[in-house]
């Protein structure tokens, strides 16, 4: 235990050694683990494992990582893991994000003026969504763009359980929708 | 957490089934509340689709870390082609089989000797030589006695006796050497039977067999290359009876 307090406090204090140790180990063990389970290119693993770093990062200086009951690379592999899977979904063949039906009426084609004023609404919300402070950023990225479960945000943020990253999400839209809508 | 809410989150981690999918179409086409708030979140999600929130913060541990990863060796070989990662799998497994069978398939040598010895029958003939033959003293009956009962320690202690008494006599030279072989005295087996391979006029006939056993106990000594020479001497012998061909070939194949 003390060894992974150790490494929890190096992260803290000494950022980038603790990191490149993580790079040097962690990863190369990541990919190799997950480049024959799921058949994905180095590449995206490598993508996925920034990913699973900067939650963890996140989750430090949110306090919801203070401490580990393994070592780093395996609270690493557990929030990689995840994405790996929520990477899996988001590229299977059976997809409904592209859904016609479900996407509204965008096969029609919307008017010059009502094109533009759309634009500059999502410039808006960009504008908020990037403001957004945490945890919000962090959760509304996991979940839209990443395509991860509530129970697996729930896991990789440190949340108790699957209902509090709703809650905490719906906080977070209504953030936006306030300053917006 | 109702049902709309619920298909909604499966909608965005893509992990609505056929059924589920058409449920949520149908519900949003009743529904316009959750119809608006399923545009909302969409809109949302296609912002952070298409712009990338993380995109600094990505791009710098890129910088920082990614030539750590190419550096490692682990890594190096992750870039091989899947081929070249399935035929150098495939050469090791075939090396650490051949390793496995030459280093822990062989039987140690002395183990192969031992299961290879099979004692030849003792010719007593003191009882065929007719009435007034002088029958042997009594420890030579019962060195043989022992020895045909299979008790080869015993024997030999007897044998050890009568052998330095009868020293021109290469038939209790034929069977002390077995003796000491079936109680793993190879070196001393060496030494005793050696003589006998050499035999001719009326103990000619011992001379082929001794080389078979004479054999054994240079391989049980470790003297290989002498092991080989008398064994084939006797695998290759014309004149004589070689009942035992197969099991000094058997030693021949584990020196």
């Amino acid at each position: 235990m003390s060894a992974f307090r150790d490494e929890l406090e190096d992260l803290r204090n000494n950022r980038e050694k603790a990191l490149s140790q993580l790079y040097r180990h962690c990863c190369p063990s990541f990919i190799r683990w997950a480049i024959g389970k799921f058949k994905l290119s180095e590449h995206e693993l490598i993508d996925l494992f920034h990913d699973a770093i900067l939650i963890m990062l996140k989750n430090l200086e949110s306090g919801r990582l203070s401490q580990l009951v393994a070592s780093l690379c395996t609270y690493l592999f557990g929030i990689g893991k995840n994405l790996v899977m929520a990477f899996l979904r988001k590229h299977k063949k059976v997809r409904y994000f592209d859904d016609p039906l479900l996407l509204g009426n965008k096969d029609t084609d919307p008017g010059a003026e009502d094109a533009m004023i759309r634009q500059e609404e999502d410039e808006e919300v960009w504008k908020f969504l990037d403001e957004l402070g945490e945890p919000c950023r962090t959760l509304l990225i996991l979940t839209y763009e990443k395509g991860m479960t509530s129970k697996e945000i729930a896991e990789a943020m440190g949340y108790a359980d699957a209902d509090v990253v709703r809650q905490t999400r719906k906080r977070c839209l209504d953030k936006i929708r306030k300053k917006k809508f | 957490m109702n049902r709309i809410e619920q298909l909604i989150e499966n909608y965005f981690s893509n992990s609505l089934t056929e059924k589920e999918a058409g449920e949520l179409r149908e519900l949003l086409g009743k529904d316009t509340e959750a119809a608006a708030e399923f545009a909302f979140q969409q809109r949302i999600a296609g912002q952070l689709r298409t712009q990338n929130l993380w995109k600094t913060e990505k791009e710098q541990l890129t910088a920082s870390y990614q030539p750590g990863i190419v550096a490692t060796t682990s890594a190096t070989i992750l870039r091989f082609p899947m081929l070249m990662r399935i035929a150098a799998a495939l050469t090791v497994v075939v090396a650490a089989t051949w390793f496995a069978i030459s280093y822990f398939g062989k039987q140690p040598l002395e183990q192969v000797v031992a299961e290879n010895i099979q004692p030849m029958k003792a010719v007593k003939d003191w009882g065929t030589l007719g009435a007034g033959t002088p029958l042997p003293p009594d420890e030579i009956k019962k060195a043989y006695d022992l020895y045909d009962a299979g008790q080869y320690a015993a024997a030999a202690d007897l044998f050890a006796q009568v052998v330095p008494q009868e020293p021109d006599n290469l038939g209790h030279r034929l069977y002390y050497g077995i003796c000491l072989l079936k109680v793993k005295r190879y070196p001393d087996a060496v030494g005793t039977l050696e003589p006998v391979t050499r035999a001719d006029g009326k103990y000619y006939r011992l001379k082929t067999p001794a080389l078979y056993y004479y054999g054994l106990a240079l391989a049980g000594s470790g003297d290989k290359a002498k092991a080989r020479e008398a064994l084939e001497r006797y695998i290759g012998t014309k004149d004589d009876d070689t009942p035992y061909s197969k099991q000094a070939q058997n030693v021949i194949d584990a020196l």
